[in-house]
C-alpha cells in the first residue's frame, strides 16, 4: 500500500514536471509574441478563433515589418522587375549559353571565398568565435587546395561550412530591429537595418579596395549575372506563384533574413 | 522495497524523451516514405513521353491530396481573416486554394530531373507538430526544404513547406492579409477562380 502511494506520487511528480516545462516554454513564446506590434490596428473581441490564432502566431514568431514607403517601394519593385526581364535575365541567359555550368559554379565559389572578411568580422562582432575559426579554416583550405577558391573542397565537411554572417545580421543579433521595409534599386528587398548593413559589408569586401573604381563595380555586376545564370527561374517561380508579388517578395525576404539572424 | 519508487522515477525519466523522439522518428518516416512515393512516380519511365504527362500529373495529384491537409493549410493561410468568411466561402476557398497550389507546384515538380533528396533532423514544434528537414541536392547547389507535419485523426499530414527558410503558408497569409485589407472575401475568391481557370499563367 505504501509502495503504491509513493509510486503514485512519483508518477504525478514526473507529469507535473513534464507539463511545467511545457508551460514554461509556452509562456516564453507567448511573452515574445505579445511584445511584437499588433498585426492589425483593430481590436477584436475574444471569440472561438482567438485561442487558435494565438497558437498559430506563437508557432511562427517572425517580426512584422512596417512599410510606410509602400507606394515608393512598389515603384522601385516595378523598376527592378522591368530591369530583370529586359536586362539581367537576357544577359544571364546569353552568358549561361556560352559558359558551361561547372565554370559558373567555380566563379560562384571564387566570389564566395573572397568575401571571407565579411563573414569573419561579423562572426567576431557576434561573439561566434568558433564559427570565425571554422570560416578561417575554410578560407585557407579553399584558397590553397581549392586553387584560389575556384574549387570547393571544403563542401564535403559540414564543420567547414558555418552559415554566412553579414553586418545586417550582426545588427539583428545586437537586438536592433529591422526598421521599415525598403526596396533598393538593383539590390531588391531590404530593410533600413539591412541596407545600412549592406554599406558595412561593402567596406569589408576586399574587391572594393581595388582601384580604379570600375573594377569593383564590374566585378559586382559580373557576380550578379553569374549568380542569376545559376538560378534562372527562381525569380519567375516566386512571382508566378504569388497573388500579390510585391508582398510575396517582401515576406519571403523578411522570413529569410530572420532565419539568417537566428542561425 | 524502498528502492522501487526511485526505479520507477528513473524509468519514467528515461522513457519521456524516448517517446518524444520516437514521435519525431515517425514524422521523419512519414516524410521519407511520402517523398519516395512522389519520386517513384516522377522517375517512372512510363511517363517519359510528353503524351503521358497528364496521366502522371493526375497520379501525382491523387497522391499529394493524401499527403497534405488542405483544410489546415487553408485555415492557416487565412489566419485572422478566417472570421470574415462564411462556412460556404471557406469551403470554396479551401477547394480553390488547393487547386491553385497544385496547378503551380505540380508543374514544377514534374520538371524534376536528377535531384537527390537527403534527410536531416526532425524538430518537435508542439505536441503533435514536427518539422522535418530535407535537402534537395542539384549539381550546382543545395536547396533546404523543410516539411511541417501534424499528427491528427490517427494519421500524419503535411501542413506547411519551408523553402530556404520561407514558409509558404505564411507567405500566402501575408498576401491574403494585404488583399483583404481593401477587398472582400468574394473578391479574393474571384481572384483565385481567375488564376485557377486560366490556361497558362503568363511569365513576363
Amino acid at each position: 500500500m505504501k509502495v503504491n502511494r509513493t509510486a503514485l506520487i512519483s508518477f504525478t511528480l514526473v507529469f507535473l514536471l513534464f507539463f511545467a516545462g511545457y508551460d514554461a516554454n509556452y509562456l516564453k513564446t507567448f511573452a515574445q509574441e505579445t511584445s511584437l506590434p499588433a498585426k492589425t490596428g483593430e481590436e477584436t473581441a475574444p471569440d472561438e478563433y482567438d485561442e487558435w490564432i494565438d497558437i498559430l502566431e506563437e508557432e511562427e514568431p517572425v517580426p512584422y515589418v512596417r512599410d510606410p514607403l509602400e507606394r515608393f517601394n512598389r515603384a522601385i519593385f516595378t523598376f527592378n522587375d522591368f530591369f530583370y526581364f529586359k536586362a539581367l535575365k537576357p544577359v544571364a541567359r546569353g552568358y549561361g549559353f556560352i559558359t558551361p555550368e561547372p565554370v559558373r559554379v567555380k566563379v560562384k565559389n571564387f566570389f564566395y571565398n573572397i568575401g571571407y572578411p565579411i563573414r569573419f568580422v561579423n562572426n567576431i562582432l557576434q561573439a561566434k568565435f568558433k564559427r570565425a575559426g571554422q570560416g578561417t579554416c575554410r578560407f585557407v583550405f579553399n584558397s590553397t587546395v581549392g586553387v584560389l577558391g575556384f574549387f570547393d573542397p571544403a563542401q564535403k565537411y559540414s564543420w567547414l561550412n558555418p552559415p554566412p554572417e553579414d553586418t545586417g545580421q550582426t545588427f539583428g543579433t545586437w537586438g536592433i530591429g529591422n526598421g521599415f521595409y525598403i526596396v533598393l534599386p538593383f539590390f531588391g528587398p531590404s530593410t533600413l537595418r539591412n541596407a545600412i548593413g549592406l554599406a558595412g559589408d561593402s567596406f569589408l569586401q576586399p574587391v572594393n579596395y581595388v582601384k580604379p573604381f570600375y573594377i569593383p563595380l564590374g566585378a559586382g555586376s559580373y557576380e550578379k549575372v553569374n549568380e542569376t545564370s545559376l538560378s534562372i527561374d527562381k525569380y519567375e517561380d516566386l512571382k508566378e506563384s504569388a497573388l500579390d508579388p510585391y508582398i510575396a517578395f517582401k515576406d519571403a525576404y523578411i522570413q529569410n533574413r530572420e532565419k539568417a539572424v537566428q542561425e | 522495497m524502498k528502492r522501487q519508487p526511485v526505479i520507477i522515477l528513473l524509468i519514467l525519466f528515461l522513457a519521456l524523451p524516448v517517446s518524444a523522439s520516437a514521435q519525431a522518428d515517425r514524422a521523419l518516416d512519414f516524410v521519407r516514405t511520402s517523398v519516395d512515393k512522389v519520386l517513384t512516380i516522377l522517375r517512372d519511365p512510363a511517363y517519359k513521353e510528353e503524351s503521358t504527362r497528364e496521366i502522371q500529373r493526375q497520379k501525382l495529384r491523387t497522391l499529394v491530396e493524401t499527403l497534405f491537409d488542405y483544410d489546415e493549410i487553408s485555415k492557416r493561410a487565412l489566419g485572422r481573416n478566417r472570421k470574415a468568411f462564411t462556412p460556404e466561402q471557406m469551403d470554396e476557398f479551401s477547394d480553390l486554394f488547393s487547386r491553385f497550389l497544385e496547378k503551380i507546384y505540380l508543374d514544377r515538380i514534374q520538371d524534376y530531373t536528377d535531384e537527390k533528396v537527403t534527410y536531416g533532423k526532425a524538430t518537435i514544434l508542439s505536441k503533435n507538430k514536427i518539422e522535418v528537414e530535407t535537402n534537395v541536392v542539384t549539381a550546382s547547389k543545395q536547396i533546404p526544404i523543410n516539411y511541417r507535419v501534424v499528427f491528427q485523426h490517427e494519421e500524419w499530414r503535411g501542413y506547411d513547406v519551408l523553402i530556404e527558410g520561407v514558409s509558404l503558408v505564411r507567405n500566402y497569409r501575408s498576401q491574403f492579409n494585404k488583399i483583404l485589407q481593401k477587398k472582400t472575401p468574394e473578391d479574393l475568391l474571384q481572384q483565385l477562380r481567375d488564376k485557377v481557370n486560366k490556361k497558362e499563367i503568363p511569365m513576363d
